[in-house]
């Protein structure tokens, strides 16, 4: 495994209040063992704190997870950041408690897909592996 | 994407992060991109700084702590920090950041996770090459942290100048300090939660262990981090200056001795990607030692 095969670089986040990631790790742990490396920063993220941790990891996706119902403030705050960067284009997704109602709004920010409860792992991995160009 | 790293060693230059980020990706995965790189120089002034450590003893948390004290002090701090991949998978949980949440964004501090590909030794194949990044950058103190690490993990020991070494008390006892390996290696051991009551006798079995080498020169001072850090940082900050000073007064030396291994990190790193994909290929058999001879023979003819 000595190699310098690119691997998919992914950072999970928690914007905003959310006390729990149980969500967010079980999902990190899936990404890394279909062959990613996992950036993990922690519960109680805010925007700034996200994108940076984004510019500087050179990560590939942005899987955003929030429980608390605040993605209508907090991801747009994320989006207009991260166009600010002079980077490249992240391939966001998002999971969580998000109303099926809310998904469209989301879309049209630039959430390539939202993933709520009961998703299976794997479509969550294979959303990623086929959006993400390495 | 970009085709060459070249572009972006001037924007490094002049502290843009994103240039920096993208440099290291390519450092990482495009090893044509080490021509460029390797022809960079290593300025004596930069403090290098490795962290080592078992898992879970606070290397990461003493790099939050320290870098706010560096801040404090007006010094730009550049991380670099190192978790382990999967050798089944190839993916990894670079978790370092967790730790490090206060100081994530100030535009004097850069922090980069790198997983270990693979690697053995505590770093990554490209982490030599990620240094030299971060030293045309220049910032002011450069933090290695390697992956948790065992007794024999002492690569960081030959990229930084100052190696540090994190323990806390009762992870063994006179005998594991007299070992051969990263005791040896140590410049400074930084003994954390050193409030606890065994902290004296964990020192006191590492000095014991100092005073019974033949080389009376090689005593590491211990520093004592109490109370998640609120005491010792200052005492690490000028042990750690004391170590550089030292070495900048041979500094030629050091940088040979470095560009020694950073050569040699290359050529492993080379040979052991011919033996892995020959391997796959050489038929198989029951001899041990004709196989390792087929392999030999192939990486020669691949050399």
């Amino acid at each position: 495994m000595v190699g310098t095969k690119r691997n998919i670089r992914v950072l999970v986040a928690k914007p905003g209040l959310d006390g729990h990631d149980r969500g967010a790790k079980v999902l990190a742990r899936a990404l890394r063992d279909a062959g990613m490396e996992v950036i993990y920063t922690g519960i109680r993220q805010t925007p700034e704190s996200i994108v940076s941790a984004a510019v500087e990891e050179d990560v590939d996706c942005i899987a955003l997870s929030i429980l608390s119902g605040a993605h209508l403030s907090l991801f747009p705050e994320i989006l207009k950041l991260l166009k600010q960067q002079k980077t490249k284009k992240f391939l966001l997704v998002a999971g969580g408690i998000i109303p099926e109602g809310d998904v469209s709004q989301l879309k049209k920010l630039g959430i390539a897909g939202v993933f709520g409860p009961g998703t299976p792992l794997q479509t969550a991995v294979d959303f990623i592996k086929s959006h993400v160009r390495v | 994407m970009l085709q060459s790293i070249r572009p972006l060693l001037g924007r490094i230059k002049k502290h843009d992060k994103t240039a920096l980020a993208q440099a290291i990706t390519f450092a990482e995965s495009d090893f044509s991109s080490h021509k460029e790189i390797f022809s960079l120089s290593i300025p004596s002034s930069i403090r290098r700084i490795g962290i080592t450590g078992p898992p879970g003893v606070g290397k990461s948390t003493l790099i939050s702590h320290y870098t706010k004290y560096l801040l404090k002090k007006k010094r730009s701090v550049g991380i670099l920090s190192i978790d382990p991949s999967s050798a089944i998978s190839g993916g990894a949980l670079l978790g370092d950041r967790v730790r490090m949440q206060e100081i994530s964004g100030n535009k004097k501090v850069f922090i980069r996770s790198l997983s270990s590909k693979g690697a053995l030794g505590g770093l990554s194949p490209a982490t030599s090459a990620v240094l030299r990044l971060y030293e045309l950058w220049g910032f002011d103190d450069i933090l290695i942290e390697t992956v948790g690490s065992g007794q024999s993990d002492i690569e960081i020991s030959m990229l930084a100048e100052t190696t540090v070494l994190v323990m806390i008390p009762q992870l063994g006892d006179e005998i594991q300090a007299l070992k051969a390996g990263i005791m040896e290696m140590v410049h400074v051991i930084a003994l954390n939660r050193a409030e606890q009551m065994q902290a004296k006798e964990t020192i006191s079995s590492l000095l014991a262990s100092f005073s019974a080498a033949s080389d009376k020169k090689h005593q590491p001072p211990i520093v004592e981090l109490k109370n998640l850090f609120a005491e010792g940082l200052e005492k690490l900050d000028a042990a750690i200056t004391v170590h550089k000073k030292s070495v900048n007064s041979q500094f030629s030396a050091f940088k040979s001795h470095r560009i020694h291994q950073e050569a040699l990190n290359l050529a492993f790193h080379d040979c052991t990607m011919i033996l892995q994909n020959n391997a796959l290929k050489t038929s198989k058999g029951t001899s041990v030692l004709a196989l390792k001879e087929n392999l030999l023979k192939s990486l020669k003819r691949s050399l």
